[in-house]
């Protein structure tokens, strides 16, 4: 069979390819402003908005646009609002205040490793602590942490637990206290 | 933030992408806003790989060794290419304005409105996503302190997460921004939802009357579960998606044109988007099997011969990039290496995955029958997959009236037929892949719904009509 030279390209394909694909403007293009581009402008600002009044278009619109303006501008009503530890207190919230006044107590202790009991356990209070997983703790307030499940918890120094609704910090007395706190919060998840 | 640094590395990033396109033989890339945005995207996801690189030399991340990498990378294309003719600044802009019109600028406004919000929120508040927080940006923050990759995030309990051994491509990014921009790092996604957009208004402007182009791109921006992504929260597949889209944009134009410049842009595009997210690699082969067979139901020997070169020009990239980043930058130099073949399903002939992802990614996320999934208040893609109904019944209807099938419109339909069998295909072969990672897996298919949109011939109807009436005196 004879091999197909022709170079193809947008000249040698049907017509109904082409469509759109000429740059029309090209032949005489208008300028900037034209009474035309004017009014095309207007139509797109008008379907715009058009689409904005529809029920899904107008959530996106005040959710992600007005709200998002709102609360950058209510950023600004903060005291330093620029300081690093302020905006990683308004965005991580809890999690971070007690990851950082945990470390702030334990800086001295170089073989410090927290157990961090299961969710569902320290939901049992009724401050119902969030504490992050042991990579973000560490990446939050360089503190390290562990999880019940992983063998890293034998390596654990303290560990938090629940009295009278309260959630304090103990340290480990030992190996079977370890095995005693993991038999306690077996029911529990993260 | 530092601004100036940011402008810098922007700058950086834009003269790598230069070299690249150079080396591919594409001229006058700075008189074209889409090459430039090209260079500028394509550079920045090659300089993720910087502290990488320094980390396999085992050369300590610090701000010095790290400057020298950008300026060598920022240099080099310069001096391999200096023979290149240069064009003054004013032919630049002589070139960018000449097409530039009222509606365009009216555009701009809109988009950078609608943009800006998010922007402030990325500059001002921390990284949030747990992906990052407990991966990337982690490993990055350490990397700043110690000066290698391999650092002490690895002494942590890590039995909570595997996203250590995810692509290196935030943790790069992470890195560079913020030692050199921000302490947060993460303006970088500024440039990829900036650059996405303009993106997607070049190559759609080319297509139809920009006012539709316009109107086209803002629908994508309007997607509540996408726009946050875009600007706000820098993950991987909102990059993904945007190289894929130069990869689809690119090989359009090689399947319409037979351009090896562009075969090879395709083949940079995917590549890119594989080294964000490895798995892209199934959808790279995918492509080329369709493309292969295609050639061969055309039965034409040359042709067959040339598809499969062709082939293995659109894998090469996404090989390499692939094979360097995880298969030997993750699994030899990051601790606790991925065991993946373990995560592949053991089990083909049993079907019910299949069709249970089938089930979430139409009924749940696509075209929920309650209006929105997972108890929110609103569906999470707008109307982007009703106006993809739409889309595809007028095009279906003007087939059957014509009798013929529109190449363009076929061809972006194939895109997103192909991306979806992918989504479909990964819930299938790696069964342990979450059901809310589909919700992000659709950003692939959202710049190609529209584009395929602006080539239907009733959108390609209208376009002509607005064309012929401003044209009139």
């Amino acid at each position: 069979m004879k091999p197909n030279t022709k170079k193809p390209g947008p000249q040698n394909l049907p017509k109904a390819a082409n469509i759109g694909q000429k740059q029309p403007l090209k032949e005489k293009s208008p300028s900037f402003i034209s009474a035309k581009s004017v009014l095309l402008s207007i139509a797109f600002l008008l379907v715009l908005l058009l689409i904005r009044q529809t029920k899904s278009y107008s959530y996106f619109y005040n959710d992600k646009i007005v709200e998002n303006y709102l609360e950058m501008r209510d950023v600004r009503d903060i005291d330093n609002y620029m300081d690093i530890d302020i905006r990683k207190k308004l965005k991580w919230q809890d999690a971070y205040r007690i990851l950082k006044s945990i470390r702030k107590v334990t800086q001295n202790d170089t073989n410090f490793i927290l157990l961090v009991p299961p969710r569902s356990y320290l939901h049992l209070t009724n401050k119902k602590i969030e504490m992050p997983e042991p990579t973000v703790c560490y990446y939050y307030a360089s503190l390290k942490t562990a999880r019940s499940t992983s063998s890293y918890a034998y390596k654990c120094s303290h560990v938090l637990v629940v009295n009278n609704q309260d959630v304090s910090m103990i340290k480990i007395r030992s190996k079977s206290h370890i095995d005693s706190l993991l038999q306690v919060y077996k029911p529990y998840s993260y | 933030m530092g601004i100036l640094n940011f402008i810098l590395l922007a700058f950086a990033h834009y003269m790598l992408g230069w070299g690249i396109l150079k080396a591919i033989g594409i001229k006058q890339i700075s008189a074209s806003i889409q090459y430039t945005l090209v260079s500028l995207l394509f550079g920045l996801g090659l300089s993720s790989l910087l502290p990488v690189i320094l980390e396999m030399l085992s050369i300590p991340i610090h701000k010095t060794s790290l400057f020298i990498a950008i300026v060598l990378t920022t240099i080099l294309p310069a001096v391999f290419w200096i023979k290149e003719p240069r064009q003054s600044f004013s032919s630049i802009l002589k070139a960018y304005s000449k097409k530039f019109r009222l509606y365009d600028l009216v555009f701009i406004i809109v988009l950078l409105y609608l943009l800006l919000p998010g922007i402030l929120k990325c500059v001002y508040y921390p990284p949030v996503p747990r992906d990052l927080t407990s991966g990337a940006e982690a490993i990055a923050e350490y990397t700043l302190k110690e000066q290698h990759i391999n650092n002490s995030y690895f002494s942590v309990d890590l039995s909570s997460t595997d996203n250590y051994q995810k692509p290196p491509f935030l943790l790069g990014l992470q890195i560079i921004y913020k030692m050199f921009v921000q302490p947060f790092g993460q303006v970088w996604l500024i440039l990829f939802g900036c650059g996405f957009f303009s993106f997607l208004y070049v190559i759609m402007r080319k297509m139809v009357h920009p006012v539709l182009a316009g109107l086209a791109a803002i629908l994508v921006l309007a997607i509540p579960e996408f726009y946050p992504y875009t600007v706000v929260l820098p993950l991987y597949d909102f990059p993904c998606t945007v190289y894929l889209l130069f990869g689809f944009y690119y090989l359009f134009l090689f399947v319409k044109e037979k351009d090896k410049q562009n075969l090879w842009l395709s083949s940079v595009g995917f590549g890119m988007a594989t080294l964000v997210r490895p798995e892209t690699i199934f959808l790279v082969l995918m492509i080329c099997i369709s493309y292969y067979i295609s050639q061969v139901i055309a039965s034409r020997k040359l042709a067959v011969k040339t598809a499969f070169l062709s082939c293995c020009i659109l894998m090469l990239t996404a090989l390499v990039l692939d094979i360097f980043t995880m298969e030997i930058f993750v699994k030899h130099f990051i601790p606790s290496s991925l065991e993946f073949g373990n995560k592949f399903t053991s089990d083909l002939s049993n079907l019910t995955p299949l069709y249970r992802r089938w089930e979430f990614l139409t009924e749940v996320l696509m075209f929920t029958k309650s209006g929105a999934p997972n108890n929110l208040s609103q569906p999470l893609y707008a109307e982007t997959f009703n106006i993809m109904v739409v889309f595809i019944l007028l095009e279906l209807a003007f087939v059957v009236i014509t009798r013929k099938v529109d190449f363009n419109a076929a061809c972006w339909f194939g895109f997103m037929v192909l991306v979806f069998i992918l989504l479909l295909l990964i819930g299938y072969l790696l069964p342990f892949t979450e059901f809310t990672n589909a919700k992000r897996g659709l950003f692939k298919m959202i710049p190609l719904i529209f584009v395929f949109g602006v080539n239907t011939r009733a959108v390609q109807f209208i376009s002509q009509k607005i064309v012929s009436w401003e044209m009139k005196k």
